[in-house]
């Protein structure tokens, strides 16, 4: 059985595991108790080198619709939306002194909050698998390409 | 389509060539062929990136090198990389009879010498994906 | 010849982090310290085996490395080296957030880019000093 599925995209190779449910705007939540968040690879290469966290600070209140932070890199700033609603209970500590984290191990390492949930199974059923997620990624890489054309077609 | 053609450049810090293989690189990637091509950092892919690695043993690359001396095609020859093309700076510039001064910022004869180098990747580029969509062709036709 | 300390950046051409470190160091070895420092490309280092261990050996090297990939640390190690002292463009622009480009482009620094570029040239040069003053001046 295959745990991650790999999507080549150019030179990059996108890891999507198993196991996870994964959001549209590129976050994961991992089902244990309290539940873990983070960025997924595509949103990390879409970002590159972060260099800036802004996250919501711990036992404060946070919902699936709101923007809960930021990640900026020299070439963008993204927005961060929860894949879960609930209360943090903890903020990755080493993320702020090693941003780098992020890029190097999204899924491990580099995982953002714990959020004691307040519906997990409702968020759950609002989010995709490893297999949806992956169909996503393959749409937003396949617009990516065709504005990329356009730009230069203008 | 998904960029198929990647292209490193020497970078080479001792002589203003190397600045032209980066800015000949990257009017290639931005401007001439961005939907067609991926640039390979070659100090990435001599630390070792898979990202990197992996893309060059499965893609066609063209080498841009500063000089004789090819260290961008060795490095990626001793890697087992598929070198599908090289272009030289020294030997457009002799082509051409267009010098270089200062290694650091180009002058307008240094641009003009990037942009040259910058569609001598192009055509290779262009005769890569038709030799590629050649084969394509062939094996639906098998 | 005196003692030359080795300015070497990772040039990378992915991210405008490699042509910041690049530009940092030929401000050193062009404008700030020209008599006391030189550079090397990165690759000669890797391929170039025997001589480049020799070159290796008999120089100190200072290193700009523009991600935490440190590629350009990775090159002076491979060579048998260790670098008597590293920067990292992605470190020093969290110290300098307010020098973050405005513009990512590897071609052509921004302002901003340019002065983060003459920081960390600066800071390179304060370390060739330490380096030669340690050494007893010129050998």
């Amino acid at each position: 059985m295959v745990d991650v599925i790999e999507l080549v995209a150019g030179k990059f190779t996108i890891k999507i595991p198993k196991g996870l449910f994964y959001s549209q705007h590129d976050t994961w939540v991992r089902k244990t108790s309290p539940a873990i968040i983070g960025v997924t690879d595509y949103f990390q290469l879409l970002l590159g080198d972060v260099l800036y966290v802004n996250l919501p600070e711990e036992g404060s209140e946070i919902n699936t619709v709101e923007e809960i932070g930021e990640l900026e890199s020299v070439k963008a700033v993204l927005g961060l939306y929860s894949p879960v609603s609930g209360r943090v209970v903890e903020v990755n500590s080493r993320i702020k002194e090693e941003p780098e984290l992020i890029n190097q191990d999204p899924y491990g390492d580099g995982w953002l909050l714990k959020v004691a949930p307040r519906n997990l199974e409702v968020d759950i059923a609002n989010l995709m698998d490893a297999e949806g997620y992956t169909k996503l990624v393959e749409f937003k890489i396949r617009e990516e390409q065709k504005r990329i054309e356009k730009q230069k077609i203008n | 389509m998904i960029p198929m053609v990647g292209i490193v450049a020497c970078s080479g810090e001792e002589i203003p060539e190397g600045t032209v293989t980066r800015i000949a690189t990257r009017i290639v990637i931005e401007e001439l062929k961005p939907t067609q091509t991926m640039v390979i950092c070659l100090p990435l892919y001599i630390s070792g990136k898979e990202d990197e690695r992996s893309f060059v043993r499965r893609q066609p690359t063209i080498i841009v090198d500063g000089c004789d001396k090819g260290c961008a095609e060795k490095t990626i020859r001793i890697n087992n990389g598929k070198v599908a093309a090289v272009v030289r700076v020294s030997d457009v510039m002799n082509e051409c009879g267009l010098k270089l001064n200062s290694k650091r910022r180009l002058d307008k004869e240094g641009e003009k010498l990037a942009r040259k180098v910058a569609e001598k990747i192009a055509e290779e580029v262009d005769k890569i994906i038709g030799e590629m969509m050649k084969q394509a062709a062939a094996k639906l036709g098998t | 010849m005196g003692k030359k300390v080795v300015v070497l950046p990772c040039s990378g051409v992915g991210k405008a982090y490699g042509s910041i470190a690049r530009e940092a160091a030929f401000m050193v070895i062009e404008d700030l310290k020209p008599d006391v420092t030189l550079t090397v490309c990165l690759p000669r280092l890797i391929v170039d085996d025997d001589d480049a261990r020799q070159f290796v050996r008999d120089n100190a090297f200072i290193v700009i490395n523009g991600c935490p990939s440190r590629c350009a640390s990775f090159a002076v190690e491979s060579a048998g080296g260790k670098p008597a002292a590293a920067f990292e463009v992605t470190k020093l622009l969290r110290e300098y957030r307010d020098l973050k480009p405005d513009r990512a482009s590897v071609i052509e620094l921004d302002e901003k880019g340019w002065k983060l570029a003459k920081v960390i040239a600066e800071k390179v040069s304060s370390e060739v000093d330490k380096i030669l003053g340690s050494e007893g001046g010129c050998s």
